[in-house]
Formats: structure tokens, sequence, C-alpha cells
């Protein structure tokens, strides 16, 4: 249903002329979207009604109120990585808050940064890092945005053991509801201030999100403070050598390990006890058997050889069960504390480093990626895609089981030769978040989204693993994927397993959104 | 079927109460609220019961207002603003599990912090206290109101140690919040190696976050995961004297980002004075001796290489100390680590510390930043002046919470209850402080009695969410009507 | 290749909008910490090489047409190639490519900028784009005692490029580079007014026939004058000769180089000496034709295969150009070994510096546009304290001295020749 001209008018006359667009041309670059061709089956998802880039929250407030007026419905993204940003449907319009992008505030003693919705986790890493402070990282990359991550997304990373999960991270956040009134949660609808987002009474932050956010779907987040952690490291990081292969220096205090283990049950004793002693500062699964080989080549085509010749069948081996870890102090005598910690647990646990690891250049490389994250999206590379399943945040040794899960199913997906043979274990995360207290495992895969088979076999494979879950326990599937891979029904087949939320959940999205004006695609769809 | 008949069917007729006695121990506490009479009293012992009583009230009407600490009470939440039916959980005392594999435990809402700790230490566990909470007071019960507790390096979130809840909402409708909620029942979720300690969901609303810091108005608990810690093998408690506040924040502030030390907080001369001594004299001596300001902490080894645990930790903070120009001690004049220590690491002694003074005590708390306390404090003495209250008689109490983002600010204003007059003079100091700490900035997140009014005065549209969120959960507005701004 | 051969890699872009930053370690300051210069300037996901590509894309599936704007957001960059490097710290996509590719076909279908048409037909008639008479080519060189090489055999030939030759304000540069080259005894020689354009702009722009044309009248004129060696202080030009010259498939009998890596070399064979002090701090800013967008072109041509299900690689392998093997170190060992000079580094260098904001047709069809990216990096500049900002490009030399005037700045601007001269 393309927009009036009438509406249309009003929403230039809220953000002027030159921010406001039909253009085919600039629609399509919203609704082209990662994964879309295993919901669409192409690279397009609907077209945005028009696309909108408020400079303010008053004029984000004018454009939520406009639509709601006109029975127009809206959805806000700010980078915009993943198919949750684009519309769900026709007569939606797209709220780009791109120049939404400054680093209000950071408030050293307190521990937090005011961020404006298109500020990433670089930016915000490098400026914190400047007063000895840093900020959780999610496992998508440096390049997504805290706000969005925290207000509305999911939020795992590796830096969970030592600074949780997005959803723990926000403070008091500025929000346009979906009607367009603003709500200002905890301490800063009080006029105190930004370091607390719960109360007065019950905690509004509840409704904002759960275990993962409402994807758009409960109108537009325009502040959050965003929870800052120590870092005793130094104020800008050094890097080495050219990239992509450039390194980060070690800084003093800091150690950097992959450790390797037996078992899966090795591998999670292990991590609940790095998570007990207190003394990881990022750790996590970033490393699988089928992804060693890449360590050492620089090309697909030089990867591929490795693979196929059977020469790094026996190293792949050795890292079946391994996570990195970083350990990170405020002095010598907690590194030196830390390291012995970490030793006792590896006898205690029959794990090792792997030699391989060892040299002080791979060591550099690792923490590279663990501290800046910057080169995540390095998954992307073999086949052009990537997707993910299951991730239910639930106790390291349910996370386990769908390490185990993810693996057996896979393998009927390589034999179909629909999405890459990574080896079949490729599992990420096990990041111990709050120092062991909750964790999740999600199962990575490959596939070419400019091959349809491959397209369509990712698309299966995410359905399989998303019913999975639904059906039995550990723990429910990140939704996001789950969303793509069940469709609008999703909330319907998983809520009857677990205490009919999805109920409630509509309850709330009528109760705050009356005009059904928020476009609800990854929130919750009406019912029939 | 009577009122009452249609109770005793839900629960038995030895759980049912509506004698005078019951009634007007229910009808008041130590707050300034305005005491109100119950119909009834009713002690259910399962989810089931419970869910019976919630249901029958919606078909009835009567207001249900639930407890699960005994009293005395103190913030007028459990007073039953619009008569009803008191739904007492003492009964309910189970603890369900402890998992020391995941450092968890699964208790029903009766549950003390005495009750508890003992069982937790034999699986080398412990829970994180609020400060010296009276005996009575119940574990649920002090998680749902996010007391404060005094180790903020374990709360991460404000929510903590609250991890997942079975609750049956306003509407009578069981639910189980967090990784809790499914898929499988609790027992299957245990045989997959799940142990309820994500809070969060299911998926995109955290349930327990509209039940906690309600004050009983969306619904009612039967039982709560809650988050444990490791039981420290060695421990050492250190005190900070100091005449100045500010000399001890920018310390605090340093010890709290690098997460060293696990108990931290701050109590003036007076409070500490109150936790240690046993009646008003011992109290009144130990105020005169003791330093102004202490800052307490502890530094603690668990498990693994415990003594050197807190023998590099303490090497640290000593070292800090220098910078910060002050020094920790084993003992100040009139308190000795030993004896904070013991304070500290149980639930208060009889009478109730706060009480021991005076006989009654009204308490001021809000959340603000640690750095802006002394501003408060500044405040505070000012309106006691002008009120008459000696500020020597103000019990302080700053905890860092949050890992140091931050700050609980409690002003403990001991009365004597006979003393009309000075009632008054409490009552009046009492309201008009509430009104300008929250004018200078205060925030009151847990809006008890008078300040609920206050509160959502100010943040109005929080209040219009509340009510959106009250009419999903609780439509017949069955659940504590009265509290907060329904 | 064409449009429609790169459509794997369209498909292939996750919208992980990477391209719109520095490779993300390299980010120093929330300040500083974009790369693409249209995003900042557009804001439209659409100005983003991701954005191009997806453009690019649904031209190709027909779900649009051309328009103006689709044609501004086509040519609304400079082709600086900042979100080429980015994208290929973790990917094996052809971004820029592409965006070449895209306006390529743009001028296919005739779809042509009225600004860039002007360039094309001065080219054409004067053999220039910037509308100046052939005629008056050689007058920067005037009294300059220099070989000509279509009268004179000469070992070197100084290429001047057509902004040195016909931008009076900067022949000072051209001609102490000349001079520099003499002095260090090189035996060094000029076409004057013989000379003609790279054809590099016109390739940028769309217009890949002038570039064979230019390439092959080059080529074969140098080949015939039988030079060793070709040097140039147009980075450009310099990029030009690298990366497109290759492609139209003839031979180049000689040696191509920048004019500081002709230093940098005479320095080091002592046949340059710089003795007197320059005292001053700079920061130096690295062109994109110079940096990353020199790095030599490797000829590919193959398939693309599957193996182990859906790995894609190329057969025959491909060798990517990250922009990591651009021109840096030269131009900053000329600057170090002046006494006295302090070089300051800008936080954005090397293959992912920010553009000057002159290039791929934006000087001429969005000149406010090209002032603000100058005006941008002459910000950054600012910020690290130096008293003056030096190139080596006359393109970001003409742009940055455009953005200074306008805006009464204080910044000294030099060319790396210039400094050099001042110490010897």
């Amino acid at each position: 249903m393309a927009l009036t001209r009438n509406v249309y008018q009003i929403l230039e006359d809220i953000v002027g002329p030159e921010n406001i667009s039909e253009e085919p041309v600039i629609l399509d670059t919203y609704c082209f979207q990662w994964l879309a061709e295993t919901v669409t089956g192409s690279k397009f998802f609907t077209r945005p009604e028009a696309v909108v880039l408020p400079g303010s929250k008053d004029e984000v407030q004018a454009i939520v109120r406009t639509c709601n007026r006109y029975g127009v419905k809206y959805k806000a993204l700010s980078t915009g990585w993943g198919p949750w940003n684009a519309p769900g449907s026709e007569g939606v319009v797209q709220v780009d808050l791109r120049r939404m992008n400054r680093i209000l505030e950071i408030d050293e003693k307190n521990m937090y940064a005011v961020v404006e919705p298109y500020v990433i986790f670089s930016q915000l890493q490098v400026e914190a890092m400047k007063r000895g402070l840093t900020c959780h990282i999610i496992g998508a990359g440096a390049n997504a945005s805290p706000l969005a991550s925290c207000t509305s997304m999911s939020g795992m990373g590796l830096s969970g053991i030592s600074m949780s999960y997005s959803a723990r991270n926000p403070l008091a956040v500025e929000w346009i509801l979906p009607t367009g009134d603003i709500l200002r949660l905890g301490s800063l609808g009080s006029g105190a201030g930004w370091f607390c987002g719960d109360g007065p009474g019950l905690s509004l932050r509840g409704i904002m999100r759960g275990t993962h956010g409402a994807m758009g779907g409960l109108g537009i987040f325009t502040k959050c403070a965003v929870k800052l952690y120590q870092w005793p490291g130094p104020k800008q990081m050094h890097f080495e050598g050219v990239s992509p292969g450039h390194v980060a220096v070690v800084p003093e205090n800091f150690k950097c390990y992959v450790l390797s283990f037996p078992s899966w049950d090795s591998f999670a004793d292990a991590a609940y006890k790095i998570g007990e002693a207190e003394i990881g500062y990022v750790m996590g699964k970033q490393i699988a058997a089928g992804i060693v080989p890449l360590m050492a080549t620089r090309s697909s085509t030089e990867y591929a050889n490795v693979r196929q010749s059977g020469m790094a069948d026996e190293v792949m081996k050795e890292f079946r069960y391994s996570f990195q870890l970083v350990l990170g102090a405020n002095s010598p005598r907690e590194i030196e504390y830390q390291e012995r910690a970490l030793q006792d647990i590896l006898a205690e646990t029959g794990g090792w480093i792997p030699a391989l690891t060892q040299d002080s250049e791979r060591q550099k490389a690792t923490f590279r990626m663990m501290i800046k994250v910057d080169g995540n999206s390095a998954i992307f590379r073999l086949s052009g895609s990537f997707g993910t399943s299951l991730g239910a945040e639930t106790s390291c040794d349910a996370a386990m089981v769908h390490a185990r899960l993810g693996e057996e199913i896979k393998k009927k997906y390589i034999e179909k030769g629909v999405i890459v043979d990574d080896g079949a274990e490729w599992a990420w995360g096990a990041e111990m978040n709050e120092h062991g207290r909750f964790a999740h495992v999600e199962e990575l895969f490959m596939y070419d989204p400019a091959d349809p088979e491959s397209a369509k076999g990712a698309a299966e494979f995410i359905e399989e693993t998303s019913l999975l879950t639904a059906k039995q326990a550990p723990g429910l599937a990140i939704w996001e994927l789950a969303r793509g891979g069940l469709g609008p029904k999703g909330h319907d087949i998983y809520g009857p397993a677990c205490s009919n939320y999805h109920v409630w959940q509509r309850r709330i999205k009528r109760a705050f959104d009356p005009n059904f004006s928020a476009d609800a695609t990854f929130y919750i769809e009406p019912e029939e | 079927m009577s009122e009452k008949e249609e109770l005793i069917a839900i629960v038995g007729a030895e759980y049912v109460f509506d004698d005078p006695e019951n009634l007007k121990s229910y009808s008041r506490d130590m707050s300034f609220v305005r005491p109100i009479k119950p119909q009834y009293v009713v002690k259910p012992r399962n989810a089931e019961e419970v869910q019976g009583i919630v249901k029958w009230a919606n078909k009835s009407g009567m207001p249900l207002i639930p407890v699960s600490s005994g009293p005395p009470h103190f913030r007028g939440d459990t007073i039953p603003t619009l008569g009803g039916a008191i739904v007492d959980l003492s009964q309910m005392k189970r603890i369900i599990r402890i998992n020391r594999r995941n450092r968890v435990a699964m208790v029903e809402p009766g549950l003390t912090f005495g009750e508890l700790q003992p069982e937790l230490e034999k699986e080398g566990l412990m829970l994180p206290m609020p400060l010296a909470p009276r005996s009575s007071k119940s574990v649920i019960g002090s998680l749902l109101e996010r007391e404060p507790t005094i180790i903020p390096k374990y709360q991460w979130d404000i929510s903590d140690p609250l991890l997942c809840t079975e609750v049956v909402f306003g509407t009578g409708d069981l639910f189980r919040t967090g990784e809790a909620a499914g898929p499988g029942t609790i027992e299957d979720q245990w045989r997959s190696g799940q142990a309820q300690t994500n809070p969060m969901g299911p998926f995109q609303v955290d349930f327990f976050r509209l039940i906690q810091g309600a004050q009983g108005t969306m619904g009612i608990v039967t039982w709560a995961s809650v988050r444990c810690e490791l039981l420290p093998q060695a421990h050492k408690l250190l005190l900070v004297p100091s005449d100045r506040l500010e000399g001890l924040i920018d310390f605090a502030y340093r010890l709290l980002r690098a997460r060293l030390g696990d108990e931290l907080l701050l109590l003036n001369s007076f409070n500490l004075a109150a936790l240690l001594g046993e009646d008003a004299d011992q109290i009144r001596s130990l105020r005169e001796g003791l330093p102004p300001w202490i800052l307490i902490f502890c530094v603690a080894g668990y498990e693994r290489l415990p003594q050197e645990r807190v023998e590099y930790q303490e090497k640290d903070i000593m070292d800090i100390a220098q910078q910060f120009g002050v020094e920790p001690v084993s003992a100040v004049p009139g308190a000795s680590a030993r004896e904070v220590s013991k304070a500290l690491s149980k639930p208060s002694g009889e009478p109730y510390w706060k009480l021991r003074f005076k006989g009654g005590c009204h308490d001021i708390f809000f959340l603000t930043t640690l750095d802006r306390t002394p501003e408060f404090i500044e405040a505070m003495y000012q309106m006691a002046e002008a009120t008459g209250y000696p500020t020597t008689d103000i019990g302080i109490y700053l905890q860092p919470q949050m890992q140091g983002r931050a700050c609980h600010c409690e002003f403990n204003l001991a009365c004597d209850l006979n003393n009309p007059k000075e009632v008054d003079r409490v009552r009046a100091l009492f309201t008009s402080a509430s009104e300008n700490l929250m004018k200078l900035g205060a925030f009151f997140s847990r809006p008890y009695g008078s300040w609920a009014d206050m509160a959502y005065r100010r943040d109005a549209e929080s209040a219009i969410a509340s009510r959106k969120v009250k009419g999903i959960f609780d439509p017949n507005n069955v659940m504590n009507p009265g509290k907060l701004c329904f | 290749m064409a449009l429609q051969d790169y459509r794997n890699d369209m498909q292939r872009c996750s919208r992980c909008s990477l391209c719109k930053w520095p490779p993300l370690a390299q980010i120093k300051s929330w300040r500083f910490s974009n790369v693409c210069p249209s995003m900042v300037w557009g804001n439209f996901h659409a100005y983003s090489a991701g954005g191009k590509l997806i453009a690019a894309l649904s031209l190709l599936d027909g779900r649009i047409e051309y328009t103006d704007k689709f044609l501004e957001i086509v040519y609304q960059c400079q082709m600086g190639g900042a979100c080429d490097v980015s994208c290929k710290v973790t990917r094996d996509l052809e971004p820029l490519e592409v965006m070449l590719e895209l306006r390529a076909r743009c001028v296919e279908d005739g779809q042509l900028l009225p600004a860039h048409m002007v360039m094309i037909e001065s080219l054409r008639s004067d053999d220039n784009p910037l509308g100046k008479p052939k005629a008056e080519r050689g007058k920067w060189a005037e009294d300059l005692d220099v070989k000509d090489i279509t009268t004179e055999k000469a070992d070197v030939l100084y290429f001047a490029g057509c902004r040195y030759s016909f931008d009076q304000d900067l022949w000072g540069i051209a001609r102490g580079a000349v001079t520099l080259l003499k002095k260090a005894g090189v035996d060094v020689g000029i076409s004057g007014k013989e000379e003609a354009c790279c054809g590099g702009r016109a390739y940028e722009i769309g217009y890949r026939g002038e570039l064979t044309k230019y390439a092959e009248h080059n080529i074969e004129t140098w080949n015939a004058a039988g030079v060793r060696t070709v040097v140039t202080s147009c980075s450009d030009c310099y990029g030009t000769f690298k990366y497109h010259y290759p492609k139209v498939g003839k031979t180049m009998n000689f040696e191509v180089l920048h004019i500081t890596e002709y230093l940098d070399r005479l320095i080091k064979e002592g046949k340059l000496k710089p003795t007197r002090k320059v005292p001053m701090q700079v920061t130096y800013h690295d062109p994109c034709h110079l940096g990353r967008l020199s790095e030599a072109y490797i000829p590919w041509e193959g398939v693309e295969k599957k193996v182990l299900g859906q790995i894609v690689i190329q057969d025959p392998p491909k060798e990517f150009r990250r922009g990591t093997n651009g021109i840096y170190e030269p131009p900053r060992e000329v600057l170090k070994s002046i006494p006295g000079l302090e070089l300051v580094e800008m936080e954005r260098i090397k293959e992912y510096a920010w553009c000057c904001g002159a290039g791929g047709g934006v000087k001429e069809a969005y000149p406010d546009f090209a002032l603000w990216t100058a005006k941008e990096r002459i910000e950054e500049a600012e910020a690290t304290g130096a008293e003056a900002l030096v190139t080596a490009c006359p393109w970001c030399e003409r742009n940055f001295r455009d953005a200074l005037e306008q805006d009464g700045e204080k910044m000294k601007l030099y060319d790396v020749v210039e400094l050099l001269l001042e110490a010897l």
C-alpha cells in the first residue's frame, strides 16, 4: 500500500526533503538482506514505502505519531545487518537512524556511556579505552550497534564471561513507544540520570526485551546508557603487521590462549571451573576443527586444498573441543594468580594448550580477534554466507547438548552437499556469561546465497533445528533465526511448550501498540 | 458457600484465619502507612492452592496481599490498602533443589535467609545477603523487592540474585519465567542439564522483571531459582576509617572497578554502632569511639587457591589504599573485623538491629551514584536540623550496586514509638526529606507508601505503561490494589 | 568482465556495512571513524559500496530503472576504494570492481552526467579532461632546462599529467620534481605538449574506451621512445599505469615509478642529500591512487568452482588486491630523511586513509561534496597538531587548496617534493 502524498509530505516536513526517499533504488538497499534468500527465495524482502532519516528523538516521535495517525507501519534500524531489519510486509516506512550516531556521554566513575543508535561497538570501545574502560561486544562483530543490541536484539559475545550479555547491559533508555509517547526507563524517567534502567516499582525493561528484543516491533529506541567495564590495558591498543594478518600486541598483565580438551564433558568441566574461579576476561569457543586450516592459509582455494588433501586431519582432531581464553588482570600479582588457577584447571580436566597456538604471533592474532571482534565476518568468506542455529541461553551442560545435536543434524546437510563440509563440528559460544552463570552454543554452518539449492538447504536446516528445540528441552533457539525458519507461526509453535508465553506477549503488543504500527514481523504477529 | 467456606475449600480450615488478633497483626507495620485490617489471612501450602486463591479472588473481587516474610514489616506494602485477604506464604518453605555445579538454588517463598544459608553451606555455596536482614525476612521477598546485597561484584544486574520464578499471575494463570518456562517440565530441564540459571525470557519479554519490584501487584511467586556463589574458604574483612566520606568514595570506586574484594559497603558511625551494639547505651557509647565513616570490605578465596587469592587481593588493595591515602585496618576503636564479619554473615539477631536504639525506625532509601552521596547526606543533615532531629542519630548506609554503577543510599531514622512528639517530628522529617531528596535527583526506585505517589507524579509515563502491564497480568486488580500506581 | 559477471558478488554481500568504516581495529576515535565520504554525505545505505552492490543487482534483475537518483548514487563517489579495502579484510568480494562496472554500464546505456560529458569532450578534442587547449600543455616546463623526448632520447620520462600540466598554481611542484631528478643526475625528459592524458579518470567515470585509447597510445609511444622508466608526480596517473594499463594487453617495456618512490631510491643511493633543516611538524595524506589503488593489476581469467560442498574457489586461483601493497613507505621515508622535519600520523592512513575528495569525477560533478570531503581530511590533519599537511598528488593538492581557501584555514599545504627541495 503506497504512502499517500499527504503522509509523505508530512514525513518530509518532519525530516527535510534530503532525509526522505521513495526512490526504488534506495528502497531496495533496505529490503535486500543477508538470509533473505532462505525465506523469500531472493535477496529481497518487501520494499519499504519510504525511508526516512530522522536526526533527533523529536523527529522520531513525530514520525511515529504520524504513522499511528494514518495507519502506516514503520520499522527502525541502525546498521541494519540481518533480515529482522527489513520490512516484514507491505506498507512499512523504514526509519534509518543513521544520523543519530553520537556518543553523548561517558561516565567514567560510574562506568557507563550514553549512546545513540548508530554508534557502533568499535567507536564506543576506542573512546572507552582512552578512559581505561571497554564494552561487551557481540559475536556478530564490532560493526554492530550497542544500542540496538542492548534494546532490541540478542547479545551473545565472548566478552560475556566478564561483561555479560547485551540484555544485561542497558541501564536507562529513552524509548519512543509504538504510539509515539516517550518512555524513559528507570532513573532517567525520574530525572535522576542514566545509572539505572529499572523502576520505579516493576521494571519496564521487562517489556522492552527478554532474552531477545522486539526487533523493531515495540517502537524506537533513541538513547541508551550502556555499561562499560574495566580495561586494564593501554589507552590505545597497538597493532603490528599488515591487514588482514594484522595482530594486536598483548599488553602486560594479559594472556591469550587456545585451550583444547579431550571431550565435550571435560570442555564443560573446564568452562565451569574457569567461571567460578572468576579468572576469564574474554572466553569462548570461536574455533572449530574445520576452521583451524583457515589459520594457516590465505584463501579459500588454499584452505580447500589443505582440507581435501587430508593434510589437516590430524591437526583438526586436536581442536575438536577447544575454546579461546583471554586473561586480563589489574596487576602482576593478579595475572600470576589467574595463570596458576588456569594451570590447575587444565591439569584437573585433561586440557592442554595446543603447540600450534603457542607461538606469540598466533597469540597476538587471537588477542586481536578476541578483543576487537573485528574479524568475525570472515565467516562469510568461504561460501558467501553463513547461518546459525540452536543457541539457547542456558547452563553450560545443556549448551553441550546443543553442540552434540547440532553436529549430528549438520552431517545430513553436508552429505546432501548443500552446505560447506566444515567437518560437521562448528559449535560457537560457550561463553560462560557472568563468570559461568549461563552460556549458549550455536551450531554454525556456511552456505552460498547465490545458489538456490544451497539457500534452500540452509532454510531447511534452520527450520529443522528450530523445530527441534520447540519439541524438547534444552532451551529455546535464538529467536531471530527461529522466526526465519518457522515463519509467522513461530511463537505459536513454541508458546504451548513454554508456559504459553505467546498469549501474554500478544497482549503486551496489543496494549503497547494498539494501532499495530510498529512492524511486528520479528516480534509477535496478531493471531489469525 | 460463604467466602470463608470457599477459602477453606481451597486451603483447608486450619489455614484460614479471621480472628481479630490475627487480622490486627497484619493490619499494621512499622511504617507511617495507615493501618487497615484484612478480612482474612490465608496460608496456602503449594502452587495449586495459590492458584485456587487467585482464581477465587477474581470471581469474588476480594483483594489479595501476598506476604512472604514474617513481622515486623517496614514498608507498608503488606498492609491491605483496600482490605482483602492476606496470602501468607510462610508455610511454603521448601528448598526444592540446590545445584552446586550451576551455583543455584530453587526455593519457596516462606524460606528465610537463616534457613537457607546453612543448607547452602553444606554444598559449598552461599547466597549474597542484604545487610543483616531481620531473622523473619524471606529470601524471595527480599529478592522480589530488589533489596541491595552487600557484595556488589556479584550483582551484574540490579535484578540479581533473582533468576527464574514460578508465578501465579493476577489472572490465576500459572507461569514460569526465564528459561524455566520451557520447553519441558522443570524435571525434564534438569535431566538435560538445565538449572534455571537464565532469568531472561522466555524469548522477548523479561516476565520476571514485571513481577520484581511490583510489591505483589502482578502475581504471587511460588518458587524462585536464586543465584548462589561459592562459599569462601578464606575470608578477611578490613575496615577503612575516615573523617570524611569523600576520602573513601574514590577508593571504593577503584576497588569496584577492578572487582577487588567481595563485600563492600560504607556505614557511618551510628549505623556501625547500631549493628554491633546490643542496646541503646552500647550503641551510644560505640558511636562515640567510632570514626565518622567506615568503609567495610572483604577479600575472599573460594575453593581454588583460596589463601593465594586473599593474599594477592589484599596486597593489591593495600597498594591502592596507599595511593588514595587511606588505611585498611583490622580494628577501629569499638569495632573489630571479627565482630563486623559476624554481623555481616548472618541475619540480625533479636531485636532487629535497627530497632535497638529507640524501638522504632523509619528508613529513607533511594538509588543514586556513589559520587553524589555526599550531596544527599548534606541535604539530609540540613533537613534534620530544620526539624530538630539530631543528625548524630541518623544512620547512614551506602551500598554500591551493580558492580559500582549505582548506589543504594539509606538514611535510618530511629524513632521512639511511645513518644508522640518524636513520632510527629520523624514523620515530618520523613515526608519533607523524601520530597526534597527526590527533587535533588534521588531515584526512589522502590516506591513504598507515600513515595509511590511522589515517584509516579514525577514519572507519569512509567505510571501509564505500568498500568498497561497491570491490565494484562491483573485486569481485575485483585493483587494488592492501592500500591505503586494501581 | 561485465556487470553481470559480478552477480554472485552482489548476492554474497551480507549488508554488514564494514565498507563504511576503516578496518575496525584501525579505528582510533569516534570523530575519525568513517572511511566512506559518500555515506557520511548521503546517509542512505545506497551510498555505500554495499548499497551500490545492491543497486547493481536491482538493475540487473530489472527491479529498477535509471533515474537521476540512481545516477547520483553511482557517481557521488570518489571511487577511492577504502570500502574495497575494508570489505576485503574478511571477504573475497570485489566491491570497487562492481562499482567501476556499474559506471561502465551507465555510460554504455547512455546514462551520462553532463559534467562528465564535458570532461570527455575535452579529452577527445584536447587530450585532457580539464577543458584546456592542448597547445598549452607544455607551458609548465617553460624555461625548464629538460629534454624533450619527442626529439631527444632520455632514460627516464617524467610524466606531468593533466592536472600538473594545466594548473598553474601547481607548476612549481612539477618543475621541482624535474629539478630534483636532474640534481640527482637522472637522464630525464618530458613530452611537453605532446603529452596526452593517462586516461585514468575517464575509466573511473565509465568511459573505458578512452582509457584503452590512451593506454595503447602511451605505451606504444614510450616503448618506441625507449625510456627505461616512466616517473610521475601524479598519483592518479601512477595508479592508472599500474592497475589499468596492463589490462589493455600491451607489454610495457619500462618501469613505472611514482616520484616519491624514485626520490626515496635516490636518497638511499646517496644521489640526493637532504642536509638543510626544515623544522616543521607535518602530517602525510596517502593519496588513494598512490596507496590502496596502486597495487599492480593481477590478471585472472577463470571460473568459479565449488568444493567441499559449497566452498567457492576460483579456478585458476585468484589473488585479490587488498590495498595493503600500495606505496606507503617511500613518501614517508623521504619525509623522514629531511632534517628537522617531524612526521605525525593521522588516524586514517595507508590503505584506510580518508580520500581527499577529488577523484572519481566528483570534483567536476559534485564540487560541494568534493570540498566537504577535503575539509574532513583537513580537520583530521589539524587534530594531529601538525602545522602542515603534505601530500603527493596534484588532485589532492588542488582540492585541499580550494578547501583551505574557502574556509580561510591556516594549515599549510605541501607536496613531498617541495619539502625535499627545501632540504637540499
